[in-house]
C-alpha cells in the first residue's frame, strides 16, 4: 500500500497545485469583468433600486453562513485525509456535498419568488447583472458539488490510497474557497451597499 | 493488514493540525458577517458605508485565503502567481472605470428603454443629473 502523498512537482510546489492557481487566476480576471461592469453599469444609471429593499437578505445571510461552514468542512476533509482518517474525510465531504446543495435550494428559493412575481434577467439593469453574477457563481457551486463528489466516488473507489489523492482533495477545497471568496464580494455588492 | 506502518506514521507527523484554527477562523467569519449584515441596517451615508462593507469584505476574503487555502503557508511562486494577477486586475477596473469617468457627453436618452426602467422597483434611490 502506497502512503507517500507527494505529488509531480517541477518547480518546486506541485504541478496540480500550481495549475489550479493560474486557472484561480483567470477566474479572478472573469469575475473581475463582471464586477467593473457592475461599478459601471450602477454609476451611469440615472436610478439603482436599494439592494436590501427589492432582495431577501436574511436569505442571502443565511447563504453566506452555509458557504463559510462548507468551506470549514471541505478544510476539514483534507486535514483528515493528511491524518489518514477516511471516515472522516467521507463525512466531512458529505457535509460540504450537502451544505452546497443547501445553497443551491436558497437560491433556487429566491429566484423562484421573483420569477413569480415576473421579475427576469431582463427586467431591467439590476436584475440583469444581479441574475448573471449570481447565476454564474451559482454554476461554479454546481460544478463544485460535481467535483467533491467526484472525489467521494474515487475515494472508495481505490483513490484514498492514490499518492494524488491527498492533492486533489486539496485542489478541490483551493477551488470551493474561491467560490466562498466570490460570494463574500456578491453578497454586500448586491443585497447590502 | 491494519497495521500502521511507519511510514504512514511519518506523513501523518509531516502535517501540522490545523483543525482546531479552522473552528477559530470560522468563528471570526460569522462575527464578520453578522458585522457586516449589521452595519448595513445603520444606512450610512454612501462613501462611509461603501468603504466599511468593502473593508469588512476584504478582511474576510484574506481569512479564508490564508487559512483556508494554506496561502499563509505556501511557497514564493503562490504569491507571484496571485501578484501578477492583481497586476492586471488593477488595470481590468481602473481603465474601464476611467474611461467611464471622462465621458463628458453622456446621453442617457439614448440608452435602451431596459436600462432606464426601474420601475419593478418602488424604492429606487434618485441619481443627480449630471447625466442629463
Amino acid at each position: 500500500m502506497s502512503t507517500e502523498t507527494v505529488a509531480y512537482e517541477n518547480v518546486g510546489i506541485p504541478d496540480g497545485k500550481l495549475a489550479l492557481w493560474l486557472f484561480l487566476a483567470s477566474e479572478i480576471m472573469l469575475f473581475g469583468t463582471l464586477f467593473t461592469s457592475y461599478i459601471i453599469l450602477r454609476t451611469a444609471a440615472p436610478a439603482w433600486p436599494v439592494g436590501w429593499e427589492v432582495l431577501n437578505v436574511p436569505l442571502a445571510t443565511l447563504n453566506t453562513f452555509i458557504l463559510i461552514a462548507s468551506s470549514v468542512t471541505i478544510v476539514t476533509a483534507h486535514s483528515r485525509v493528511q491524518k489518514r482518517d477516511q471516515k472522516g474525510f467521507s463525512a466531512f465531504m458529505a457535509l460540504t456535498v450537502l451544505l452546497s446543495f443547501g445553497f443551491l435550494i436558497v437560491k433556487a428559493v429566491e429566484y423562484g419568488v421573483k420569477f413569480s412575481h415576473g421579475i427576469f434577467p431582463s427586467t431591467n439593469i439590476f436584475y440583469s447583472i444581479y441574475f448573471v453574477m449570481t447565476g454564474l457563481h451559482g454554476l461554479h457551486v454546481i460544478v463544485g458539488i460535481a467535483w467533491n463528489l467526484g472525489l467521494m466516488w474515487w475515494a472508495k473507489n481505490g483513490g484514498w490510497d492514490d499518492k494524488l489523492f491527498e492533492g486533489r482533495v486539496e485542489y478541490a477545497g483551493l477551488y470551493w474557497h474561491f467560490v466562498d471568496v466570490v460570494w463574500i464580494f456578491l453578497f454586500p455588492a448586491l443585497y447590502l451597499l | 493488514m491494519n497495521e500502521t506502518t511507519p511510514s504512514e506514521t511519518a506523513s501523518a507527523a509531516h502535517h501540522e493540525d490545523h483543525e482546531a484554527l479552522y473552528l477559530k477562523v470560522f468563528g471570526m467569519l460569522c462575527v464578520l458577517t453578522a458585522l457586516t449584515v449589521g452595519v448595513s441596517y445603520f444606512h450610512f451615508p454612501k462613501p462611509f458605508g461603501l468603504l466599511i462593507g468593502l473593508a469588512i469584505a476584504v478582511g474576510k476574503a484574506a481569512l479564508v485565503v490564508s487559512f483556508f487555502m494554506h496561502l499563509k503557508w505556501e511557497k514564493a511562486l503562490i504569491y507571484y502567481v496571485l501578484g501578477l494577477t492583481a497586476f492586471f486586475a488593477v488595470f481590468l477596473f481602473v481603465l474601464p472605470i476611467a474611461d467611464f469617468a471622462l465621458i463628458t457627453d453622456r446621453n442617457v436618452h439614448d440608452a435602451h428603454p431596459a436600462i432606464l426602467d426601474t420601475g419593478k422597483t418602488a424604492h429606487s434611490e434618485e441619481k443627480g443629473g449630471a447625466s442629463h
